[in-house]
Parts: structure tokens; sequence; C-alpha cells
């Protein structure tokens, strides 16, 4: 009865606040809908923090010079400090070609199947170990057709390249 | 209260204004957020969110989702992608017989069609080709190149310039007079002078295989959906979307499928180049008068021949219309087509740009426009054309035009044989021009390119650096800063008051698949440019479309000159601003200004040209200025047709902006030209192009649905 009686009051209202009324709520269904999604979706803390990690490893990384940066005595480049190399490996996120073919000359398996292929990759990551203060890079060879074979190498990355957009990997000791 | 009954729409925008505004202000920008983050595709960073769908894993930043909402189509692309390979390497092979290697090889059946359907269209393309320039392919597809060897006189030899020339002479007399003659002369003699010839007959062949088909496919598919309404209403969502999809969004796919070359190039073209036949066809069946139908009828025609005797010769002219509109879209990918292989002027124009040799794109540039403006005239002037029936001719009355160019190709072979002995070391200049061996204007033009940098450069410089840092960078800071919420605010809010609940859900759901893509940010940035420029086309338009409907002269030149601005191909318009601007983001604005004003000058002189005369006399004869005319009478009535102008602004700068790419803009059409170039780009450039083409849409459906709410309004429902 209740009901019955405010959808006739409702009906009764003129077309122009029947229309207002309809905007109002669209827009406050669109912002809940939203907000409901923040629920599944949204950024949680530990992600936001991470953001405030990565920014502050982005300004150290940007204080580096271009070119190769490594983390051993090399007759090139820049040496780089404990928290530098930590900095730069927790901003890398590419390996180059390089650096895997490297890895490879100590894999006879990776390097046929990294040839057969046609030099393709799957996957690469580059990872910070906080237990031991090192960084690992790791890549996976898979087979293009006919088997589902992937070999997966990894290594501590010690060297990198500095681009003017990014950093890379650019040496893995995996011996 | 009152005041609310009173203005109810200004209230409703004011609302939404203002929830706009306050969510804009009122959510920050999340820490850690930066536009457009470049993510390695198999890179793992820990601070990236996942989320898995069919065994795709989609990683991504996660924000507060009032800023930024996950882009949880991300599998999209990846799933389209892996269709694709899945149909093309490893869905129901068959057994097929190889000529070849005359044994039976197994092989996917798309992967088989569409080897097929390559190989066709190469087939043909080759021997158009071969005719118009010469060659062997053809012949040995039928012999063998032993045969061949063995008589080598069965190479075929091109066709002389000059028979090409007065043929092309000869026609545009028949179809339109004199004008149109000297005009095909000239344009063929300028191609050939200036040593074009041969990039623009190949980019002829390919026309003249995509027009062709385009045609037959247009013509087949306005037939059927004008005979089952069924068929039009499956079939206008989709023209809908292929013809607001960008060019290049096309290629990706396409290129996945039938691999590089003409043949890819060909069948983009064909499917960019049908959307307009079928409609065109469509709209001139429906023009066809009830009575005309019904005689059909009465005479006993069955459906075929009611469809071949009375429907289509009656709908003639939009047909034929509908060639002009497929051969202008063919030339207009001429140069896009180029960027998966396409042979011709396309693609010597886009080896040019990309040396940054202005001079040597002009005159390829020169070449397409002119080959486009001749086919333009010539196709309308057939269009136009009405079938002459006179009795007791003699045959030289019936048959001139075939015995003149008989006669034509009797004396260019005697030219071309001459010139065989005159130019006895070298170049037959009388057969053929080679390439860069004509007349050549690149020094003319890059001197030009010199002059206007050593003159201008302080003035191009201090106007770009303005327009840089203190409108486009705001503008653009502007729209990203907007978060999502507030987007679909405004989005749906203005769909709602436009037209109802239908028409916010229909532009919500257009926008939702943009923003849960991951490009979200790109589009902002497509957006903010496409609204740059249809802005500043729309405010050129509409005050040069006034200035000009003033008189019928005026008119008349205008239209004139967006006539044949429009059979332009879009890429070259980038030539001239580069010349002036350089690489930069003011050329692609520039550009897009420039070819958006096309459609908002058209429809301000058109709107303002179909106002009643008896209204004109009714506001003369109440004594009111010419000024108050314009203002009080004609605009408010022409607003509607000049709104479906913007529309179509909208369209064009969004085509644009994407072109713009090629320059290096950073918006959706940089990331579908980097799909070019990836062999897993085929998803992704089709879910971009849907992008492009969803923003056109939604603006499209806001702006129809307004204008005729208006021209209901105003009852203007017959104009």
């Amino acid at each position: 009865m209740f009901l019955e009686n405010n959808l006739k009051k409702f009906k009764e209202t003129p077309e122009s606040f029947r229309q207002m009324f309809g905007l109002v709520g669209l827009t406050v269904i669109i912002i809940l809908s939203f907000m409901m999604l923040n629920v599944f979706f949204g950024a949680d803390d530990k992600s936001a923090e991470g953001s405030k990690t990565e920014d502050n490893n982005e300004t150290v990384v940007a204080s580096l010079p271009k070119g190769r940066l490594n983390f051993f005595e090399g007759n090139e480049g820049y040496k780089l400090s404990a928290s530098e190399y930590e900095a730069v490996c927790k901003n890398t996120r590419i390996v180059v070609q390089r650096a895997m073919i490297g890895a490879n000359i100590t894999d006879y398996e990776a390097k046929k199947l990294y040839f057969d292929n046609g030099n393709k990759i799957d996957k690469f990551s580059v990872k910070w170990d906080d237990s031991t203060n090192k960084c690992f890079a790791e890549y996976i060879i898979r087979a293009l057709q006919g088997t589902t074979e992937t070999i997966t190498v990894s290594g501590e990355a010690k060297g990198f390249l500095k681009t003017s957009i990014d950093t890379r990997v650019y040496f893995i000791k995996n011996f | 209260m009152e005041i609310i009954k009173k203005y109810p729409n200004s209230f409703q925008w004011l609302f939404l204004l203002i929830v706009f505004f306050g969510l804009c202000f009122g959510i920050d920008v999340p820490e850690g957020y930066k536009y457009i983050r470049s993510i390695a595709e198999y890179s793992k960073d820990p601070n990236l969110s996942s989320y898995n769908l069919f065994g795709i894993e989609v990683r991504y930043y996660a924000y507060d989702t009032l800023w930024r909402l996950p882009p949880l189509l991300g599998w999209l692309p990846i799933w389209v992608n892996d269709s694709l390979f899945f149909l093309l390497n490893d869905w129901m092979p068959i057994e097929f017989w190889n000529a070849d290697i005359k044994e039976f090889q197994t092989r996917p059946l798309i992967l088989q069609i569409t080897r097929v359907i390559s190989a066709t269209m190469l087939f043909l393309i080759e021997f158009i080709r071969e005719i118009l320039i010469g060659g062997i392919k053809t012949v040995v597809a039928f012999t063998s190149w032993d045969w061949i060897d063995a008589n080598p006189w069965a190479e075929l030899p091109g066709i002389p310039w000059t028979i090409v020339t007065a043929g092309a002479f000869i026609l545009g007399y028949k179809l339109n007079g004199k004008g149109l003659a000297i005009f095909s002369a000239i344009t063929m003699i300028y191609i050939s002078v200036f040593g074009q010839w041969k990039p623009s007959m190949e980019t002829l062949s390919f026309v003249l295989v995509a027009a062709p088909i385009s045609f037959l496919l247009g013509l087949v598919l306005g037939i059927w959906a004008y005979r089952s309404k069924r068929v039009e209403g499956a079939l206008n969502p989709i023209l809908n979307v292929m013809q607001t999809m960008p060019h290049y969004s096309y290629l990706v796919p396409i290129m996945v499928i039938f691999g590089v070359g003409d043949h890819a190039g060909a069948i983009a073209t064909i499917i960019f180049a049908t959307p307009p036949m079928v409609r065109l066809t469509l709209l001139g069946l429906r023009k066809v008068s009830p009575d005309v139908v019904h005689a059909g009828k009465m005479s006993g025609c069955n459906d075929f021949q009611l469809l071949f005797k009375v429907l289509i010769p009656t709908a003639r002219t939009d047909i034929l219309i509908g060639v002009n509109q497929v051969i202008m879209q063919c030339l207009a990918m001429a140069v896009i087509a180029s960027f998966i292989g396409a042979k011709g002027l396309g693609w010597n124009l886009l080896l040019a740009l990309n040396q940054l040799r202005i001079g040597l794109a002009l005159e390829a540039g020169i070449c397409i426009t002119l080959i486009a403006v001749l086919l333009d005239k010539m196709s309308l002037a057939w269009a136009h054309k009405q079938t002459d029936y006179f009795a007791n001719l003699s045959f030289f009355e019936r048959h001139r035009y075939g015995i003149f160019f008989v006669g034509a190709v009797v004396v260019g072979l005697i030219f071309a044989s001459v010139g065989s002995f005159y130019f006895k070391e070298g170049f037959n200049y009388l057969y053929e021009v080679p390439h860069n061996k004509g007349i050549s204007g690149e020094p003319f033009w890059n001197a030009g390119v010199d002059w206007i940098w050593d003159t201008f450069f302080q003035t191009l410089k201090i106007f770009n650096t303005w327009l840089i840092q203190d409108v486009l960078q705001p503008m653009r800071a502007a729209f990203l800063r907007m978060p999502v919420v507030a987007t679909f605010v405004l989005v749906m809010g203005t769909g709602y008051i436009v037209g109802g609940i239908r028409s916010a859900l229909v532009v919500g759901g257009f926008t939702l698949f943009i923003a849960l893509s991951p490009w979200w940010d790109r589009a902002l940035v497509t957006a903010y440019m496409a609204t740059f420029g249809v802005i500043a086309s729309g405010i050129i338009g509409i005050i040069v479309g006034s200035l000009a409907a003033q008189n019928k002269t005026s008119t008349k030149i205008v239209l004139g000159i967006c006539d044949t601005l429009q059979t332009f191909p879009s890429f070259v318009y980038l030539i001239p601003v580069m010349m002036l601007f350089g690489v930069t983001d003011t050329s692609v604005l520039i550009a897009v200004i420039v070819y958006a004003t096309i459609p908002a000058t058209r429809y301000t002189i058109e709107g303002l040209r179909s106002v009643p005369p008896a209204l004109h006399d009714a506001a003369s004869m109440s004594g009111v200025t010419p000024m108050q005319r314009l203002l009080k009478i004609q605009f408010p009535l022409a607003f509607p047709h000049i709104m479906l102008g913007i529309n179509q602004t909208v369209v064009f700068a969004l085509f644009m902006v994407i072109i713009g790419a090629f320059i290096g803009t950073e918006d959706l059409g940089q990331y579908i030209l980097k799909a070019l170039s990836d062999v897993k780009g085929g998803g992704k450039g089709l879910i971009l192009g849907l992008c492009v083409a969803f923003i056109g849409l939604a603006v499209d459906n806001l702006i129809r649905t307004w204008a005729n709410k208006r021209k209901k309004l105003l009852g203007l429902e017959d104009y």
C-alpha cells in the first residue's frame, strides 16, 4: 500500500522533477558501483607502500650515470654500491638478449633450445632476494612447437645497462 | 521549485557539472600513480596485482577504482591472438594437393582458405599491373618459365603512357566534356613527366582490384539488407563500428591472417571500402518509389526481374555514388595499406616521409591527390550521366569514342616505336618515363621548406612553444587528471539528459569497454587531441560556413573547395604541416584541424541554406537586420544539422589523430602503430581499434539523439 501510494505520487510528479530524480539516482548508482568495485580490485596498503618504495628506487637510479652499471670490479662502467645495487635491481624489469646469450654459454641445453626456437623467450623476471641481499634474474625458454619442453635459466644479476628510459640486466652470473 | 520546473535542463546540467567537478577535485591522484606506465610484457613486478581468466594471467597496477578501473578486459587481446593462432595453425587440418611439389600436404582449413584468397588477390593485382606496366608473371602462371624462355615475345609489354593519357582524355570528354578531358590529360602527363608512372600504375592496379570487389560485396549486402530487416538490423552495428574504426587497426589482424604484401593491403582496403557501398545501395533502393515497385509487379516481374530490371536501374544514381565512395576509400587506403607492404605511390610517400624528404613526399602526395580527384570527378560524372537514346545514328556516331581510342592506340604505338629509334641509348621516354628519371620538383620543394624555416623559424617556434606549453599540455593534464568515476558521471549523465536512460546506458557501455581495457590513459590522450581538434575545427567551420552561406557564389566556391579537399587521402595532410611545424604534436593537431574543418563547414552551409525561404521572407517583412536573421532564425533552425556536421568532425578528427601516430603522438594510435610490428599484435590492434571506434560511437550517439530530438521539437524532421 505504502509502495503503491509512493509510486502513484512519483508518477504524478512533474516530468522535470522526475528527470532530475533520475539523474541524481543514476549518479548515485555510478558512484556506489565504483566504490563496490574498490572492495575487490582496489589498491591495498601493501601495494601503495610498494609504490612508495619504487619511487625511492627510481630517484636513486635517476642519479646514476647512463651506460654499464656493475656490482663487481670491472674495467668498464660504473661500480654500484650495495644500496644502489638493491635500488637498481628493484627498478629493473627487462633482461637483454646479451645477458641471456651470456648465461646460455654455460648451459648447453638452454643454448640449443634458444637457437632452435628462434631466440624466443617465454617469460623473464628480475627479483631482489632479501635473505641473501642478492639480485636474481630468471628467464624461461620454451620450444615453439612440438614439445612442451621448457628450460629455466637463472643466476645472479651482477651487471646492468642504464638507458635513457630504464635499466636492464646486462650480465647474469650462473656459474 | 518553480525555477526547476521552468529551466529543467539547465538545472540538470548544473547538477551534473557540480558533481563532475566535485569528483575531480575530491579524488586525489593516488600516490605512486604515473601516467601511462610502460610495463615490459613478460616482466614481473612485486607491486603488480594480477587475476586469471580462461588461463590468461593479467597483471596490472591497482589503484583506487574511483581513480582508474583495473584492466579487467586485459585478457581480450591475448584471447583474440590465441584464437587466431589456433584457427590458423591447429583447427581442422585438411589434405590438399600442392602442385609445386606434386604431393598432398596437410594444412589447417582457415590457413588454406586465407592462402587461396591471398593467391587469388595477388594474381589479380599482378595481372592488371602487368597490363599497365608490363611483365611476365601472369603469362608464366598459365605456362612455365621454360616456355617464356623459349618464347620471349610473349612477355606482356606495358601500355605506353601516351595511350593511357589519350584514353583518359577521351573518357573524360565522353563523361563530362572538355573540362574533365583536359584535367584527365594534365593529370596523366604530370604523372608521367615526373617519373611517377610506375608507382601510379601500381596504385591504380591495386584500386582496380579492390574497388570492383568492394562494389560487388557492398551491392550484395545492400540488396540483402533491403530484402531482410533482420539482416539490416545485424549489419547496422557492424557497419557503424567499421566506419568509425581507424584505418590502421584493420591492418594488424589482416597482417596476421593474410600476411604482408599487395594482397593484404587490397584485402584491408576492401574491408574499409565496403561499408559506404552497402549503405548507399540500401539508401538508393529505399528511395525507389513504391509506385515504381507496384508497376513492376503489375507487369508480371518475378523477384529477380524486379530487382535487376526495376529496382537497381531506378536506384542507379545512388549506387554509382556508392562506386565513387568506394574508389575514394580505396585511394585513402593507398598510403595506409603500404604499412603492410602494398606497393605504389603510398609506399613511396611513406618512404619519403620516413626519410623526412618532404619534397619527394609532396611529389608522391600530389600524384595520389590528382588521381583521387580525377577518379572522383569521373565516377561522379558517370553517376550523373544520362544514357543517350538516339535512333538512326551512323556507325561512326555510335562508336566515335571507341574509334578515337583505337586511333590513339595506333598513334601511341607509332610514337613508342619512333621513340625506340630516337632514344637509342638509355630510356624510351615516349614509352615510359622511368621512376626517378623524370622531372623532379624535390629540390624546389626542399628549398621552399628551407626558406620557410629560415624566414619564419622564430615565429613558428614561438607559436609552437606557446601552443604546446600554454594550451596543449594543460589540456592534456586536465584530461588525465579526470578520475574514471567522474568521466562516467559526465558521460552517462550527458547521455541521460540528452536521450534518457537508454542513451545513458549505450554511452556508458562504450566508455566501460575502454575503461576496462589496459589503455584508458591513452584513450584520454586521444580524447584530448580529438577534443582540441573538434573545438578548433568547429569554430572555424561554423564561421567560414556562415560567411559562405550568405550568397550563392561563395556557397558554390566553398563547397567546391570542400569537395576537393575531401578527396585528398588523409595522409597527404601531414606533408604540409610537417613542412611548417616539423615532427611535433602541433603538426598533428593542425592536420586534424584542417581535415576536420571540412565537414563542419559543409554542414553549416547546408544547414543554413536549408532554412525555408518563406521564413526568410517572413523575417524580412518583420524588419529584422541580416545579423538578427542569422542569429535568431537561421542558426537555431540550422543548429541540429550543424551538430551532425560536428558529429562528422569528431570522426574525421579521430581518424587524423590516429594517423598522426606516424609523427609520434602518445595516444591509442601509437599503440596501434606499435602493434603493426608485433608478432602478437593482432588482438591488440583490433581491441585498440574498437576503443577508438567506441569513442566515436559514444559521441555519435549523443549528438545524433540530441539532433533528432531538436529537429522534432522544431518540426524539421523532413529536412
